[in-house]
Formats: structure tokens, C-alpha cells, sequence
């Protein structure tokens, strides 16, 4: 009897999504955004607010897909025939939103202007070894690098690599900042700052069939309560808030939670040209005294998974932390290691903290406590975005507690952050061992050695305690229970190409 | 009088000046910079030095002053930093939306506060005073922060209505228009009220024990002439410098409701100004706000001339 009633009640579910749900007649879809872009150049606006625009109007090159490999976007297949030379086949009949067909060419012409110091553009320096870009026919386009380069390709895609028509950067005098014109599923149609900003479908585009949406309008709502009641209401579709959130919704029929896990982490930087930080029995010490479940439960609301540099979502780079020795707690030592280093009693640190990261101050007020356990005393000091990166920039901060993208592939969460010339490397960390391990492997193509040199730099890095890591969080998407055909992922975790809303 | 407004507006040169001194110094000197912020960890000395060759921001403060003042007094206040828009014109756009809201806040808060603050004052001593007091308390300690918040959660939770998320202007609907603003001016005005009630109960119970009041009830006149046409209007004064302060300080102060509402007001602009320290943006706005709180001042000034002949300007 049981199993007729759950049969029956199957089919009932079946057919109701095959017949029983109709098309919404309006197929735009409403995003409450929290903020207004600041410009959408796909080459050099970095803030989410502009890149979740940019994400819809542009393409790259190569995607990433959910497992983390990398496949072809507008690039069909590559080749490298050397260590140094790449050449993209470039997809046919991808057309830009003015009409005009793209071909290799526009690939070539999107590197010149990347490429050029002068245009100022944010994904030059991961090309700095690119020597020259040629365009061998219409289709084809060949990179040739001074020298071999593993994490190459993973560069291209980035949104700051967009392909570009020129045509409408001359029109503009060089400026992107508040045109656009690409080749993705949706085109900028108006842009009312601190209003809205309203993308139509693109009619030409690639992908046959798709977008299914006529197009996606921004509403900028800067206030997260603002936006769960338009969200309510149903006057917006989708929108992103904070964990706290999730409980309220928890028995509204009509909204979704979707997550999806990011490959942010939460960390405690130390500045290394003060005392007595540059002492690792001091680090490892703050290493030791956290305990990472725990400020997952706290302060992520149980939701999030113990992360170090690179990213736990990338299998094939990220060592499994939970087996390292400094990620498990042990107050005892840590205290002994205290006072080894000549701080018996324990020791005052002011931790600098960004006000505008909910998160963050979360975070570091969980570790406020923990850390007193083992005597080390945690003044929590806010500060104003601005004046929060001046001071990490000026090394004005003893610790600091922050929040940082691991990035796609190993080369950034490494090289890029703590490398001794890394240039994200603001907190003084050296290395000589490890600066040469991740040297190495920012050269070596084989994918099983590379794992193997970075497995060691990983080791290193956190027996170093060059940073303390805690954990990677996860990001909330909150959608109308009428959107079908949406399905968050890291790499691109707004794509609405598949989505329509029902009645 | 005609000597004195044109003295006045004189004066605006000097205020203005120092304001545009101070904002730049001020945004100069706090720690953290637009081109640091932009970039982020992207950071490289490469990328830094093109930018602050673009922004116009390797050159010595007082050129970096000069250039933006001179664009000023040429009436071009410069292009964002972030989005590349031009200011002017952005600022103007949305001073309209603050503009309105702040008007109709304002007669929100008259309909509320002028017709309690009498009512409380001839009534004064009973249940109706006692009360109305207590309104006026709540108005001007309630955050209007909490308070807008709780109106939405309100209509949303118990009413299933959101406001319109496309704000429409004046011009192109009125009663659209009203609809957009409507619940902010009504969080505004209650809050405002709050003070502006309780000034019209103390000036006019004031008035009412003067000799003037008096010789009016004994010539026989009505209470209500007593109140509303000698005592009500021996009492403008206070009131309008109050109610002209309030304007001057909404017109700059409406972030927080803006924000709420997500309103595109004057306000939200500065404030995203302000956290990405784009500075022509920040700039631009307050001296558009130092501008508008002293031809307010003027205007307030010029209105005690009306009210009260006996108050001359020479």
C-alpha cells in the first residue's frame, strides 16, 4: 500500500513537471543586487558587483566546469606543440552583440590591449611572460611564451581576459567602463546607476536554443533585509544573503536555498617585519590554539569545510589539511611553544579586522576566544575598508584577520600570495625552500610532479604558519521557487543560461 | 534687503572655498586610496603607477586641487573613478530623488507635528498633551533606521507588498512618483515630527501667556482666531528655523533611508563615494551639499524678514 502511494505520488510529481507547469509570460528574470557595478570594463572592474555583469555580457576563452577541468568556451581545443607555444582554435559563428562574426583576430586584438601597460588592465601581469600573440588565420590564434608556464591556460578564464570586439573600444575612446558589447547570452541594454541594470537576450548567440531568459534586470538594494522582503514579496527572483538567513526561510515554500562551496578562505595574517611575528614558535603557537570545527559551527552556522591555501574544491593541488599536525589543536603546546619563544606569560596582540565583512568580524571573534586559552590576549580593532587595506599595504597591523580567494589553480594560491616575490606576498613571509618548490612547479607541464612539488610547498607553508588557514565558506543563493533550470557552481555560480520561471 | 542678499551670496565664495579645501584635504588624508582599493590583491607597483597616471593622481596635492577646482568653476566636476560617468550630472539626477523625498518628508512631518504641537499646547496638562509628548519622544529617539526597517518588514511579512523597485520620477507620473516615496517620507516625517511638534507646543504655550493674547480674548475674538491667526503665527519663528535645519541636514542626510528604500539618491551616491574613495565623487557631492545647506541658510534668513517685519537686514 506504502509503495503504491509513494509510486503514484511519483508520477504525480513526473507529470506535474512535464505538463503541469507553464511558462511565466514575462521571462525576465528580477536580481536583487546589493550593490551598484563600479564600471563593467571586464578587463579592469574587479568588484563582484561589476563581475557578475561582465560574467553575462563577455566570454572567455577557456571555462572551468563543475568537476574543476578546464574546457573550451570560445576557444574550441588548444594545442602545444612546445612548451612555449599554445594555439587556440577558435569557435566558429560567435557572433558579438553588434552583429560582427568573431574570429582570431579579435582574439589578438583583446591581448593588445590586455597586454599594453599603459591601458592598465588587471589580468596583464599573469601574461607578463607571453612574448608575442599572432593571429595565423582566421580561426586560429597562436601565444608564444619566453619561456614554459604551467597554470597558462587557467588563465584564460578569467572574465579579465574577455574577448573584446575593438571596434567598440576605438568608438569609445578606450574605455569599457560604461559600454559593453560581447558575446555572452545577455547584452547590456541600460544601466540607471543606483537603480538598475537591465540585460535582454542576445539572439545571436552561440549556444542554440539559449539563453531561455529574454533577459535578467539588476535591482540595486543595497539592504540585506530590503532584499529577503522584496525577495518574499516576490518582487525579485534570486538574490545573495548571509547565512543568518537561511533559518528564516527555512518553511517559506516559495524560496529556494542554494549554495554552493566557494574557494574563499578565512585566514590570520601576520606581519613578519614586527616582533614577534617573525618568530615561528609565535605562529605555529596561534596555529595550534584554534580549533577549526569549532569556528565553523560559530561562525558559519556549521555550514563551510577546514580549508588551507589552496582550495579543498581543487582535488588534484589541495593536500588533505585535517591530516596536517598543526591543524590540530593543542593548547598545551602552543603554550609551551609561547614560552620557548620567551612569552611565558602569554602574549597582547591587536588584530585588524575589516568592519564591512560580517563574516570576518565573526570569525575573528570566535578566535578572540580561543586564542585566550592559550594566553594570547586579542584586541579586536575594526576598520573601514579603505583604511584596512592602507594598513596591510603599509604593514601598519600586527595580525590580521582577512578573507582571500585560493584562486583555480595552485600557482595563485601559492606563488601569487607567498612567494618571497609574490605580489600579493604583503605579509613578508620568505622562504627560500618553498619559494623554490612553487618555482619549480610554475615551470613543470607534468601535472602528477607539479601535484608533488606543491604537496611539499603546502607542508612547508603551514608548518611555517606563514599565514594561520581556517576555513572556506560557503555562498547563499536565494532563489523564487518559480525559477527552474538554475543550478549554482563556483566557477560560475550566476550563469542563468538554462533557467526559465514558471507561472 | 536687496543689498544684503547680494552680500550674502558674496559670502558663499569664501565658505565654499575652505568646504572644497577641507573635502579634498580631508579625503587626501585619511589612510587608504582609490587606486589600492580598486586593485585590491591584484596589486603590483606596475599596475599602481598606471592607474595613478590615469586618475591624474602622480602629481603634488596642489596641482592634483587645482586640476579639480578650476574643472569646478568651469562647471565640470569631473568623471567617477569606478564607473566613468561624469559627476555633475549624476549629482543633479539624483539630487531630484532627495530633493523629493525630503519635501514630501517635510509636509509629512507638518501634517503631523504643526496641528499635535497646537493641540497639545491648548490642551496642555491633559491626557491629549501627555500623549502627544510622547509621540514627539519616540519620533526623536527612534532611529530612522530601525524604523524604516520595520516598515518594510511589515508590509512585506503582513501586507505582501514591496514598493516599486523602479523610481519614478516627478515629472514622468506624480502619483508614481508618490507611490516610490511614499513609505520612506512617512519614516522621515514621523521621525521628524518628533522634534518639530514639540518646538510648535513650547513656542505657542509661550505666546499664549503674552499680554497680546489677552487683549485679544478680551476684545471678544474666537479661540480659534486666538490660537491660529495671532498666537500660532507670534510662534512661526522658532519653528521655521527648525524646520529649516531638518531640510538642510535631510538633504544630506538621507543615506540610511536611501539605503533601505533603495532609493538612487544623493546620499547611497556619496556613501559608495565615500567606501571606494572615489574622489571626484565625494568631492563633487559635498560641495554640492555645503552649497545647498547655505542657500537653505539664506532662504531661512529671508523668511524671518517675512514673518516678522520687525527683523530687517541692512
Amino acid at each position: 500500500m506504502k509503495k503504491t502511494v509513494a509510486i503514484v505520488a511519483m508520477l504525480a510529481i513526473a507529470f506535474g513537471a512535464a505538463f503541469g507547469q507553464k511558462l511565466a509570460d514575462k521571462q525576465v528574470l528580477i536580481i536583487g543586487a546589493d550593490a551598484n557595478p563600479a564600471g563593467i570594463d571586464p578587463h579592469k572592474s574587479t568588484a563582484y558587483s561589476s563581475v557578475r555583469i561582465t560574467n553575462r555580457v563577455y566570454e572567455t576563452l577557456v571555462d572551468m566546469d563543475e568537476s574543476g577541468r578546464l574546457v573550451g568556451k570560445l576557444a574550441e581545443s588548444w594545442t602545444n606543440p612546445d612548451d612555449t607555444t599554445y594555439v587556440f582554435t577558435v569557435r566558429k559563428g560567435v557572433y558579438f552583440h553588434n552583429g560582427r562574426l568573431m574570429t582570431a583576430q579579435d582574439v589578438k586584438n583583446t591581448f593588445d590591449r590586455i597586454l599594453d601597460p599603459a591601458n592598465g588592465c588587471t589580468a596583464r601581469s599573469n601574461f607578463s611572460l607571453v612574448e608575442s600573440v599572432t593571429a595565423l588565420d582566421d580561426y586560429h590564434v597562436q601565444f608564444k611564451l619566453k619561456q614554459a608556464l604551467a597554470p597558462f591556460i587557467s588563465n584564460f578564464t578569467s572574465i579579465y581576459t574577455a574577448i573584446i570586439p575593438k571596434e567598440v573600444l576605438d568608438a569609445n575612446s578606450g574605455s569599457l567602463a560604461n559600454v559593453a558589447c560581447g558575446t555572452g547570452p545577455f547584452k547590456l541594454a541600460e544601466w540607471i546607476p543606483d537603480n538598475q541594470v537591465r540585460l535582454v537576450k542576445h539572439d545571436q548567440y552561440w549556444m542554440a536554443g539559449y539563453p531561455k531568459l529574454d533577459g535578467i534586470t539588476y535591482k540595486i538594494i543595497p539592504d540585506e533585509a530590503a532584499r529577503l522582503a522584496a525577495l518574499r514579496t516576490g518582487s525579485i527572483h534570486y538574490t545573495t544573503l548571509s547565512a543568518q538567513n537561511v533559518e528564516l526561510v527555512a518553511r517559506n515554500k516559495n524560496i529556494v536555498v542554494k549554495s554552493y562551496q566557494t574557494r574563499d578562505y578565512y585566514f590570520l595574517g601576520f606581519n613578519f617585519t614586527q616582533k614577534p611575528f617573525d618568530d615561528v614558535r609565535v605562529r605555529q603557537a596561534f596555529s595550534l590554539a584554534v580549533d577549526r570545527q569549532d569556528i565553523i559551527k560559530k561562525a558559519l552556522k556549521g555550514e563551510g569545510i577546514v580549508a588551507g591555501a589552496v582550495s579543498p574544491t581543487l582535488e588534484q593541488w589541495a593536500i588533505d589539511v585535517s591530516k596536517n599536525p598543526w591543524y590540530k589543536k593543542n593548547v598545551a603546546k602552543a603554550k609551551a611553544l609561547l614560552a620557548e619563544a620567551g612569552y611565558p606569560s602569554g602574549l597582547d596582540v591587536e588584530m585588524t579586522v575589516p568592519s564591512s565583512y560580517p563574516d570576518v568580524v565573526a570569525v575573528s571573534q570566535v578566535l578572540q576566544q580561543q586564542l585566550a586559552a592559550a594566553g594570547i590576549r586579542v584586541t579586536i580593532k575594526q576598520m573601514e575598508i579603505g583604511q584596512y587595506v592602507a594598513a596591510w599595504k603599509s604593514k601598519g597591523h600586527q595580525v590580521m584577520a582577512g578573507k582571500n580567494g585560493a584562486g583555480i589553480d595552485p600557482d595563485r594560491s601559492l606563488y601569487f600570495f607567498f612567494h618571497t616575490k609574490g605580489s600579493a606576498n604583503v605579509w613578508g613571509y620568505s622562504n627560500p625552500e618553498f619559494d623554490s618548490l612553487v618555482e619549480q612547479a610554475k615551470v613543470t607541464i607534468d601535472q602528477s610532479k607539479r601535484a608533488a612539488l606543491y604537496a611539499k610547498a603546502q607542508e612547508i607553508l603551514y608548518a611555517d604558519a606563514a599565514n594561520v588557514f581556517f576555513a572556506s565558506p560557503k555562498t547563499y543563493c536565494f532563489i523564487s521557487s518559480k525559477v527552474k533550470g538554475f543550478e549554482p557552481i563556483v566557477s560560475n555560480p550566476e550563469d542563468f543560461k538554462f533557467a526559465t520561471i514558471l507561472k | 534687503m536687496r543689498t544684503y542678499i547680494v552680500r550674502r551670496v558674496l559670502l558663499f565664495i569664501p565658505v565654499l572655498f575652505g568646504i572644497s579645501l577641507a573635502v579634498f584635504a580631508l579625503l587626501h588624508m585619511i589612510p587608504g586610496d582609490a587606486v589600492d582599493l580598486m586593485m585590491g590583491v591584484e596589486a603590483n607597483p606596475e599596475l599602481r603607477a598606471q592607474l595613478l597616471r590615469q586618475y591624474g593622481m602622480d602629481y603634488p596635492w596642489y596641482v592634483q586641487y587645482w586640476n579639480w577646482i578650476s574643472g569646478v568653476l568651469r562647471g565640470d566636476f569631473g568623471v567617477s573613478m569606478r564607473t566613468g560617468l561624469p559627476v555633475l550630472p549624476e549629482i543633479l539626477s539624483r539630487f531630484k530623488v532627495t530633493l523629493m523625498l525630503t519635501l514630501y518628508s517635510a509636509v509629512v512631518s507638518w501634517l503631523i507635528a504643526i496641528p499635535l504641537g497646537i493641540l497639545a499646547a491648548i490642551k496642555r496638562n491633559t491626557w491629549i498633551d501627555g500623549a502627544s509628548r510622547f509621540l514627539a519622544l519616540l519620533g526623536v529617539s527612534i532611529p530612522n533606521f530601525a524604523l524604516g526597517t520595520m516598515v518594510l518588514l511589515v508590509l512585506s511579512l503582513v501586507f505582501c507588498y514591496y514598493p516599486p523597485l523602479d523610481y519614478t520620477p516627478f515629472l514622468a507620473s506624480p502619483l508614481g512618483n508618490l507611490e516610490s516615496l511614499i513609505w520612506p517620507s512617512l519614516v522621515l516625517g514621523a521621525i521628524m515630527a518628533g522634534s518639530v511638534m514639540r518646538m510648535t507646543r513650547s513656542a505657542l504655550l509661550e505666546n499664549l501667556q503674552q499680554d497680546y493674547v489677552r487683549t485679544v480674548r478680551a476684545k471678544g475674538a474666537p479661540e480659534r482666531v486666538v490660537v491660529l491667526r495671532h498666537a500660532l503665527k507670534n510662534s512661526l519663528l522658532p519653528i521655521v528655523t527648525i524646520v529649516g535645519m531638518q531640510i538642510g541636514s535631510l538633504l544630506g542626510g538621507t543615506v540610511v533611508t536611501e539605503q533601505i528604500f533603495s532609493l538612487p539618491g544623493l546620499g547611497l551616491y556619496t556613501l559608495t563615494g565615500i567606501t571606494q574613495r572615489d574622489y571626484p565623487v565625494v568631492q563633487g557631492s559635498i560641495l554640492f551639499f555645503a552649497f545647498i545647506f547655505v542657500v537653505i541658510n539664506l532662504i531661512v534668513d529671508i523668511l524671518y524678514s517675512r514673518i516678522d517685519p520687525r527683523i530687517s537686514y541692512r
